[in-house]
C-alpha cells in the first residue's frame, strides 16, 4: 500500500479527535448485543459475535482514564490480523485521505498520550491524535494478563 | 171776718174824728171858761186825736214792719225766720201777705235746697267727668301713642312686605332656574342612558365576539394538535431519513474500509463508497436539518400556543372585565333611569313651586296694599286720636269749668240760710 492510498479513520473520546489507520480496522459497527465477560476488567463490557468470531470489545475512553459517559457511540472492530478486539469509541467522524492531512510524526510521546504516534492536522484546522494501535494491543493484552 | 186795711183805716179815722169831735164837748163839762174850755177842748181834742191816731196807725202798721223785716230778711237771704204775725179776729191784706210771704219764704227754702244739692251733685258730677275726662284724655293720649306704633309698625309692615316680595320674587326666579336645571339634568340622564344601552349592547356583543375568540382558539389548539401530530409524523420519518442515511454511512464507511483492504482494486469502489458516505452523510444533515426544523417548528408552534394560551388567559380576565362593565353599564342604566325619573319630578314639582310661588307673590302684593292702606288707616286714626285727645281736653277744661260754676251756683245759694238744721236737705 503506498502512502498516497493510505487513509485514517477519525473518531472522537470525550470530544477529542483521535484517528487509526485504515488498513487496521476491520469494519465499523452500531454497538452489538454484548455477552459479559467473567473476570474481566470493567474497561471491557462485554464480547460479540462479530462475523461468527467471539471479540472483545474495549471501553477505550475507559481504558485510557478519559472522563466522559457511557454513550452508545461505535464500535470499530479492528483486523484480526491486529487483534481480536473491538473498540468502543464515542462518534465516528470520517475517513480522511492521508493527503489531505499533515502528519506530524512526533517519536516522544507526552505523557497524556501513551498510545500516541503522532499527530494529524485535519483539513478543518483540527488536529487528532494518530493511534499506535500495536501498542494499545500490547497495553491491553497486559492489562489482561494483570488480571 | 177779713177786713181790708183801708176799711180799717176809715174806722179808726172815724174814731178819731168822733173823739175830736166829742173831746170839746167833754171838756165844757168841766167848766172852765169858755174861753179855757175852748182850748182846753181844742188841745184835748188834739191830743186824743193824736193818741188815737198813733194807736191806731201803730196798730195798723205793726204787721206792715213784721212783713217788712221779714222780707227784709229774706233778701238779706235768710230763709230761716217764719213771719210771725199775731193771729187776729179781723185778719187783713197783712195777714195774707205775711201767709203769701211765708210761703214764698217756704218755696225758697225748697229752690234753694234744690239748688244746693242740685249744685253740690253737680259739682260732684262735673268733677268726677273731669276725673273720667282726664282717664279718657290720658288713655287716648296711651291710645294715640299705641296708633302711632301700629302706624309705625304698618309702615315696617309695608317695608318687610315689599322685601318679602321681592325676596319671593327672586326665590321664583331661583326655582325657574332649579326646573331649568332640573329638565336638563333630565335630559343628560337620557342622553347618558342610551349611551349606557349602547355601552351595554357594545359589551355583549364583545362578549359574543369572545365567545366566537373561544371558538377559534379551540379550533386553533386542535389545529395545533394536527400539526403537531403531523409534525411527529415528519419527524418520525426524517428519524427514519437519518438512520438510513446513518447505516448507509456506515455500510459506505465500511465499504471504505474494505476498498482499503481491497488495494489498487477497491481504489474505483472505494470513490464511489465514499461518494455514497458523501451522500449519506448529505442524507444525514439535511434529516437533521429537517430534525432541526421540526424542533424549532415545535418550538415556534409551542410559543404560538403558549402566546394564544396567555392571549386567551388574557382575554378571559378581559371577560370578567367586560363582565362586570356590562353590569356596572345595567347598574348606570338604572340608576340613570332613576336619576331621570328624579329629575323629571324634580322639573315637575319646581313648576308647581313656580306656581306656588307666582300665586304667593300675587298674595303678597295683596298684603302689601293691605299694609298700605292699614298704614295709611292708622294715620287717620292716629289723627282722629289725637283730635279726641284734645277734644277730651277740652271737655276736661270745661268740666272745670262746668265745676266752678257749680262751686259758685253754690256759693251765690250758700248765702241763702235755709233753717238751723241745714242738712235736711232730702
Amino acid at each position: 500500500m503506498t502512502e498516497a492510498g493510505r487513509k485514517y479513520l477519525v473518531f472522537t473520546l470525550s470530544g477529542r479527535r483521535y484517528a487509526v489507520d485504515l488498513t487496521q480496522v476491520a469494519e465499523v459497527e452500531e454497538p452489538p448485543t454484548l455477552w459479559p465477560i467473567p473476570g474481566a476488567p470493567p474497561c471491557y463490557p462485554g464480547a460479540m459475535n462479530f462475523h461468527g468470531s467471539i471479540v472483545a470489545v474495549m471501553d477505550l475512553a475507559l481504558f485510557m482514564g478519559l472522563p466522559g459517559g457511557r454513550q452508545p457511540g461505535k464500535v470499530i472492530v479492528l483486523d484480526p490480523v491486529v487483534a481480536a478486539l473491538a473498540l468502543l469509541v464515542e462518534r465516528v467522524a470520517s475517513i480522511v485521505p492521508a493527503d489531505q492531512v499533515r502528519c506530524d510524526d512526533d517519536p516522544v510521546r507526552p505523557m497524556e498520550e501513551p498510545y500516541s504516534s503522532g499527530t494529524l492536522l485535519l483539513p478543518d484546522g483540527v488536529t487528532a491524535v494518530l493511534f499506535d494501535v500495536v501498542e494499545l494491543v500490547r497495553k491491553a493484552t497486559e492489562a489482561i494478563a494483570a488480571v | 171776718m177779713h177786713i181790708p186795711i183801708g176799711y180799717k183805716f176809715i174806722i179808726g179815722f172815724v174814731v178819731v174824728v168822733a173823739a175830736v169831735a166829742f173831746s170839746p164837748r167833754l171838756v165844757g163839762l168841766l167848766g172852765y171858761s169858755a174861753e179855757i174850755s175852748s182850748i182846753l177842748g181844742y188841745v184835748v181834742a188834739m191830743t186824743v186825736g193824736l193818741i188815737l191816731g198813733w194807736a191806731f196807725s201803730k196798730r195798723f202798721t205793726a204787721n206792715i214792719g213784721r212783713l217788712t223785716a221779714a222780707a227784709e230778711a229774706i233778701s238779706q237771704g235768710d230763709l230761716t225766720h217764719e213771719v210771725a204775725i199775731p193771729r187776729s179776729s179781723l185778719p187783713d191784706e197783712t195777714h195774707e201777705l205775711a201767709r203769701l210771704i211765708s210761703l214764698m219764704q217756704q218755696n225758697l227754702r225748697d229752690l234753694v235746697g234744690h239748688i244746693k244739692n242740685g249744685s253740690a251733685q253737680l259739682s260732684e258730677s262735673a268733677r268726677e267727668i273731669n276725673a273720667t275726662a282726664l282717664e279718657i284724655s290720658d288713655s287716648t293720649g296711651e291710645v294715640a301713642q299705641a296708633i302711632e306704633q301700629i302706624s309705625r309698625g304698618a309702615e315696617t309692615q309695608a317695608v318687610m312686605v315689599d322685601k318679602t316680595s321681592r325676596t319671593i320674587r327672586e326665590i321664583a326666579i331661583s326655582i325657574e332656574l332649579v326646573a331649568a336645571r332640573a329638565r336638563e339634568t333630565a335630559k343628560a340622564a337620557r342622553e347618558t342612558s342610551l349611551t349606557a344601552q349602547h355601552g351595554g349592547s357594545l359589551a355583549g356583543e364583545s362578549l359574543e365576539r369572545m365567545k366566537e375568540f373561544f371558538d377559534h382558539q379551540e379550533a386553533i389548539g386542535r389545529q395545533f394538535d394536527a400539526f403537531n401530530s403531523k409534525l411527529q409524523k415528519v419527524g418520525k420519518i426524517a428519524d427514519f431519513i437519518g438512520d438510513v442515511a446513518r447505516q448507509t454511512n456506515l455500510l459506505a464507511l465500511n465499504a471504505s474500509i474494505e476498498a482499503v483492504r481491497a488495494g489498487e482494486y477497491g481504489k474505483g469502489f472505494a470513490v464511489v463508497a465514499d461518494e455514497v458516505r458523501k451522500l449519506a452523510d448529505g442524507s444525514a444533515r439535511s434529516a437533521s436539518d429537517i430534525n432541526d426544523m421540526i424542533d424549532s417548528l415545535r418550538e415556534e408552534s409551542r410559543r404560538v400556543h403558549e402566546t394564544i394560551q396567555e392571549s386567551s388567559r388574557t382575554i378571559r380576565e378581559g371577560k370578567k372585565n367586560i363582565d362586570v362593565t356590562a353590569s356596572a353599564f345595567q347598574e348606570i342604566l338604572k340608576t340613570v333611569l332613576e336619576t331621570e325619573r328624579k329629575a323629571t319630578s324634580i322639573a315637575d314639582l319646581s313648576q308647581m313651586q313656580l306656581d306656588g310661588s307666582g300665586k304667593m307673590v300675587k298674595a303678597v302684593d295683596e298684603i302689601a296694599k293691605v299694609a298700605d292702606d292699614n298704614a295709611a288707616a292708622t294715620e287717620q286714626v292716629s289723627a282722629a286720636t289725637e283730635e279726641q285727645l284734645a277734644a277730651m281736653q277740652d271737655m276736661a277744661l270745661s268740666t272745670k269749668d262746668l265745676a266752678q260754676l257749680a262751686e259758685d251756683l253754690l256759693a251765690s245759694v250758700e248765702r241763702f240760710k235755709v233753717c238751723a238744721e241745714e242738712p235736711d236737705a232730702a
